[in-house]
């Protein structure tokens, strides 16, 4: 039995889950000055976090705890495609698992509980975002049989 | 004259005497030549025979040139002693000046090689292409944490020994130093909890030699500028990209998973040593109080200590090390590099590994017949240590698989006495005759 409790994530989870949040713009910012993480970051987030929790139809928030606490966070968001067969995407937009916890199969195992769940509900196809310059995340998803399929380039238009 | 003016007379003098010895190493023969048809064998056409039978087996190249006891001082001037990024050409002055500690001590042909690169990817690229030459690396001056990225991408990919004087050799003379230290105070290395104060080349090196030496890592807590380093300090991602060996040793490191300012990991600790700030007032009188009894303190930063020797006795210190000469315990790696090169240069060894550091340590610790609170380490001047710390290091190389040539322990240190008083009876003759002119005076 796993020593790792994985469930959904509820609106008491927001304080923990806003902390690894903000390690991830953080680290995010260490790839691409575009993602400076803003000084106000924790009242809207706050606030679109808990409506991400109470919508379980557009967002499939999963933690991560043992003996009490919170230590890994993976946020997939369902999009409708308009243009494109399957209808349904889930998007992996935010995955974070506190250091010490890190290299323990943890990862594998939220993907894996995540993917069991999109099944449940006839998704098909899952796609994960992170920082091009992020080697370790490119890495750890190629690994699981993920592959590129979309390119975001960025220009600045001022100086 | 205070310490102060004191350097500054030695910065004169160093520029005047430069100026007139003009380079302070140089290549003689060391085979006859009667006349010219000598060079039929030292050149062509004989010696077409001898790069035959390297091309068959390139290890004879240990034995039939002088690969066996070269080594190059690798460095980009990166961080040139206190001086920081000065480039290549300035760092030619003090690498000269490493390679005649080399000569002298461990009688090993060191060459100074500042080279011009701009990323670390291209350092390895350089140093690997010259590796053919050689018989060992070491790398000098190189800015943290590039300087870990190149010796592990080194020491993975060269059947030489490669080593970083600036991890490599402060951590084995610390744990020698420590060795002794723990024994005069009556402690284990399995209970000793130890501080590493600042965590630059010197202490990450020093965290994974002390775990070779069996220290325990759970007991080790390390600080830096951002207090105590563990998992959950939140530069943890930006360490994990930039600074992977940090970021290892804050998961490994700190078992009671202490938070917050250096004064909490002082609580109650054995042992400091600190690598930081060359500023007497960095280590507090009040956290040395709140160690154990008879604490063990290291104050290493150069010229001054994190706190001045009689401030830590009289907070309580037992035993105080510090990296200056006119201290007691002076900790330096110069006890440790050429002794080390002697060792692996002697076994051909293929590398140097933290076993192979160990040896070495307790080698060093050994040679103090009756270690006391004012000496626990032996001086450079001590020139016995030297041969007897190589043939540790060499007989090691052997036991660890790495060595090329075998021999008994003691036949390591005949042979490393030879080298080392065969070498320097050369440059007394050559200093006697005037071939070598003596100080031009101040």
């Amino acid at each position: 039995m796993s020593e790792y409790d994985i469930r959904w994530a509820e609106e008491k989870d927001i304080e923990s889950i806003m902390d690894m949040l903000h390690r991830l713009k953080v680290l995010n910012s260490e790839f691409d000055r575009h993602f400076s993480v803003r000084d106000d970051f924790s009242s809207e987030v706050k606030k679109y976090l808990k409506e991400c929790i109470n919508n379980r139809e557009d967002f499939l928030i999963l933690i991560a705890e043992i003996e009490d606490k919170i230590v890994s966070l993976l946020k997939i968001d369902i999009r409708h495609r308009i243009y494109y067969e399957p209808k349904l995407e889930a998007r992996i937009t935010e995955f974070y698992i506190m250091p010490e916890y890190r290299r323990r199969s943890l990862g594998t195992m939220l993907i894996n509980e995540a993917i069991r769940s999109l099944k449940q509900r006839g998704i098909k196809i899952l796609t994960t975002e992170f920082p091009t310059l992020n080697l370790i995340a490119s890495s750890f998803f190629k690994d699981k049989g993920f592959r590129d399929m979309i390119s975001i380039l960025v220009k600045d238009l001022e100086e | 004259m205070d310490e102060l003016e004191r350097t500054k007379l030695f910065g004169k003098l160093a520029v005047k005497y430069s100026g007139f010895y003009k380079g302070k190493m140089r290549i003689l023969p060391k085979v006859p030549i009667v006349d010219m048809t000598d060079f039929s064998y030292w050149y062509t056409p004989g010696i077409a025979e001898v790069s035959k039978v390297i091309q068959k087996d390139h290890d004879q190249s240990f034995h039939l040139t002088g690969r066996w006891n070269t080594v190059a001082i690798i460095t980009d001037g990166s961080r040139t002693l206190g001086l920081g990024n000065t480039g290549p050409e300035a760092a030619l002055a003090v690498m000269e000046g490493k390679a005649l500690l080399f000569n002298f001590l461990g009688g090993v042909n060191a060459v100074p090689i500042p080279i011009n690169v701009s990323t670390r990817e291209e350092f390895v690229q350089v140093s690997r292409a010259i590796s053919p030459s050689l018989g060992g690396i070491n790398l000098e001056d190189i800015e943290s944490p590039k300087c870990f990225y190149i010796l592990r991408e080194l020491q993975k990919s060269l059947d030489i020994p490669v080593w970083h004087d600036d991890q490599l050799g402060t951590a084995s003379a610390i744990l020698a130093g420590l060795l002794n230290s723990i024994k005069l105070t009556g402690r284990n290395k399995t209970d000793s909890r130890i501080i590493l104060f600042g965590s630059g080349a010197a202490n990450i090196a020093s965290a994974y030699l002390l775990e070779a030496a069996g220290f325990r890592m759970s007991n080790i807590t390390m600080v830096d500028s951002k207090g105590i380093l563990e998992p959950e300090r939140d530069d943890m991602d930006k360490l994990m990209i930039k600074h992977p060996w940090k970021y290892e040793l804050a998961m490994k490191t700190n078992g009671d998973r202490l938070k917050g300012d250096p004064s909490k990991a002082f609580k109650g600790a054995d042992i400091v040593i600190s690598a930081s700030k060359s500023d007497p007032t960095t280590l507090k009188p009040a956290w040395i109080r709140s160690m154990s009894s008879d604490p063990i303190v290291f104050a290493l930063a150069n010229p001054d200590p994190e706190i001045w020797p009689d401030k830590a006795k009289e907070a309580g210190a037992h035993i105080v090390a510090t990296g200056r000469s006119d201290f007691p315990n002076q900790i330096n790696n110069s006890i440790v590099f050429p002794a080390i090169f002697r060792g692996v240069l002697d076994s051909r060894s293929r590398g140097v590994n933290f076993n192979i550091m160990v040896k070495a340590s307790e080698a060093i610790a050994n040679y103090v017949k009756d270690p006391t609170e004012e000496h626990i380490i032996p001086k450079m001047s001590d020139y016995d240590l030297f041969p007897i710390v190589a043939a540790e290091v060499a007989y090691e190389s052997v036991r660890s698989g790495l060595a090329r040539k075998t021999n008994s322990r003691e036949g390591f240190r005949k042979e490393a006495e030879q080298i080392i008083s065969e070498n320097r009876k050369s440059y007394e003759i050559l200093f006697k005759n005037g071939l070598i002119k003596k100080l031009p005076g101040e």
